[in-house]
């Protein structure tokens, strides 16, 4: 056995062990649960409460960001300016803070008793509105960076070509910027909304576990975890398809990825 | 008519030129790359604030910088080719020419431009799609589709493979020709210049070193920058009066030849390879040629109906001769050859 031929049969090894474990979990839920159970779940009127609240405030969440995010992901990726990589840092912090941290950060700024939250006689505490709010908090950075990155490989050149045929700076970054760095974009909002969905300590220390009104998905499936496991590995799975539908819908969306690229017609 | 006056400061000098173009003539700045010729044409474009600076278009001021105008590069309409030609990747050829143009008449003219470039079938085609010669063309209509105020093209062949360039350069000369708007191209390629522009400027360093016909950087270089890069051979040495008003040139590394340029002190010689003949060793001398140089042959190549042969006499000279006197004389490298021209052929340019 050649050199190489170890070495390559080392790396597959280790993609397939990654693989596996990544899986595992997932596939396990599936395992687990019995047809009748994901149907009772569905059936279950918390369940769908908890599922809709959850699909609603993530999605309002998403267009917050995209709406905020790409401009700004756009003025960090395009412009060089001193303080830059400062910005940049700050904008990752959410990604290493804990949640419960940043629930309880939430609270110091957003609530009640808040730093802004007194002044400005704020009221998202046990609000779904809260929910959006902590999620919006934990859910950005994935866009903005994932968006900013997307913005610094766009070649300049497309902006100024566009710029000097008569378009001006905002009607480009319609126009050419955004399609350009699309799939891009996509990617960064997949992994938003995927984290959106998934959101568990911030939303429970911030905006609490009411139902119907803050109990997204996550927190349902922790509520019945203790009482009831089967029903919480039933809203697990559903859980699982919903978000795993979401993400494959937005990669097929988003138009020719990088694998599709590949199989370009190239001349 | 274009004009620009600009001061910048660039990472290792500073730029410092003044330029004018008639409408309907082509100016190309010719020079090494980094010597600022795009930061000229950006510029020109507005995509590059100068630290001083004035850039007018006819009656237009387009950039004043004690005055405080700087017209944004959307309202200066310059038709812009981009080295790359940075055509739109997600948008199909007509869509890329159509980009500038208002919405009710894209379709039409954007097809229009493609068939009068000849790649009316290429219109639904995307950039990645597209041959290097192809997308050229694509550039080339989209920076005329809204009908420019000025034309700038920065190295508009340099992209291509060999093949290509010839009829690309072709293309490119009758969209200059046509053009009725002053037009300022970019190049390293001395040869591209002169073949496309009415005039050439040869950019070093920030600065404009000589401007004018091609032939008249070939035939005076003013600098052995200006003759080096031109084409011409440039030989060192040290001058001397000689007899009868020429002057006596001791080059480095042996020989001595005469020019008619007066000279004293160290100088550099330059020969134009068309000036140069090519003998047999001890052929004897006849003609007017009283510059007569031993030397071996190390390279020979082709271009066109023409042989450029580089001659090592210690120092690199070349002749340009026709391919038939190049066969007729059986030159092959590592021949030992006489290179021959005259005396008033030998320009002098102190060091």
């Amino acid at each position: 056995m050649t050199g190489s031929r170890w070495f390559a049969g080392a790396l597959v090894a280790a993609l397939a062990l990654t693989i596996l474990f990544l899986t595992l979990p997932v596939l396990a839920i599936f395992v687990n649960t019995s047809p009748g159970d994901l149907l009772s779940s569905l059936g279950d009127q918390a369940s769908i409460d908890a599922l809709r609240l959850s699909l609603e405030t993530s999605l309002i969440a998403l267009a917050l960001i995209l709406a905020i995010g790409t401009p700004a992901a756009y003025l960090l990726g395009t412009r060089e300016f001193r303080g830059r990589a400062l910005l940049t840092t700050l904008i990752e912090l959410p990604l290493v803070v804990p949640p419960a941290v940043a629930g309880i950060g939430l609270l110091a700024a957003l609530g009640p008793r808040g730093v802004i939250g007194d002044p400005l006689n704020l009221h998202l505490v046990l609000e779904t509105a809260g929910v959006v709010v902590a999620l919006i908090f934990v859910a950005s950075p994935f866009y903005v960076r994932q968006a900013q990155a997307a913005f610094e490989s766009l070649d300049p050149s497309l902006v100024e070509a566009s710029r000097t045929l008569g378009v001006g700076e905002a009607r480009t970054f319609l126009r050419i910027a955004i399609p350009t760095a699309a799939p891009g974009l996509a990617a960064g909002a997949a992994l938003a909304w995927g984290r959106a969905l998934g959101e568990f300590g911030a939303t429970l220390m911030f905006a609490g576990s009411l139902r119907g009104v803050t109990q997204t998905a996550p927190l349902a499936i922790f509520e019945r975890f203790a009482t009831d496991f089967p029903a919480a590995l039933a809203l697990s799975a559903v859980l699982v398809a919903v978000s795993g539908a979401l993400l494959l819908g937005i990669k097929l969306l988003s138009g020719p990825g990088p694998f599709a690229r590949a199989h370009a017609r190239s001349n | 008519m274009l004009t620009l006056e600009a001061t910048e400061r660039l990472r290792d000098f500073a730029l410092e030129v003044e330029l004018r173009v008639e409408r309907g003539r082509c100016l190309a700045l010719a020079g090494p790359s980094g010597a600022g010729k795009t930061t000229i044409l950006r510029v020109i474009a507005g995509l590059r604030r100068p630290r001083r600076g004035r850039v007018e278009c006819d009656a237009d001021v387009w950039l004043d910088t004690e005055a405080g105008i700087a017209i944004e590069p959307e309202r200066r309409r310059c038709g812009y080719v981009f080295q790359e030609y940075a055509l739109f990747p997600r948008l199909r050829a007509w869509e890329n020419v159509g980009y500038g143009l208002p919405r009710a008449e894209r379709r039409e003219r954007a097809h229009e431009l493609l068939d009068r470039f000849g790649i009316r079938g290429l219109a639904d085609a995307r950039p990645h799609e597209l041959s290097g010669g192809e997308r050229q063309r694509v550039a080339l209509a989209r920076a005329l589709a809204p009908e420019p105020r000025a034309l700038l093209l920065d190295e508009p062949l340099s992209a291509l493979d060999a093949r290509t360039r010839a009829r690309a350069g072709q293309t490119l000369a009758s969209v200059l020709r046509e053009a009725s708007v002053p037009t300022v191209l970019v190049t390293h390629d001395f040869e591209d210049a002169a073949l496309l522009a009415d005039e050439v400027a040869v950019v070093d360093r920030g600065r404009i070193v000589q401007q004018g016909t091609a032939g008249e950087l070939t035939a005076a270089p003013a600098s052995a920058f200006v003759a080096d890069f031109t084409g011409s051979a440039v030989l060192t040495g040290t001058a001397r009066r000689g007899p009868n008003g020429l002057a006596e040139i001791r080059l480095d590394g042996g020989a001595v030849v005469t020019s008619s340029d007066a000279a004293e002190g160290r100088v550099a010689v330059s020969v134009h390879p068309g000036e140069v003949t090519l003998e047999p060793p001890g052929s004897p001398a006849a003609g007017s040629a009283r510059n007569r140089v031993h030397g071996r042959i190390v390279s020979m190549t082709a271009l066109d109906n023409r042989m450029r042969v580089g001659i090592e006499t210690p120092q690199p000279l070349a002749a340009e001769i026709t391919r038939a006197s190049a066969e007729q004389l059986g030159l092959k490298p590592g021949d030992e050859v006489i290179a021959a021209w005259k005396a008033a052929a030998t320009r002098l340019l102190p060091l």
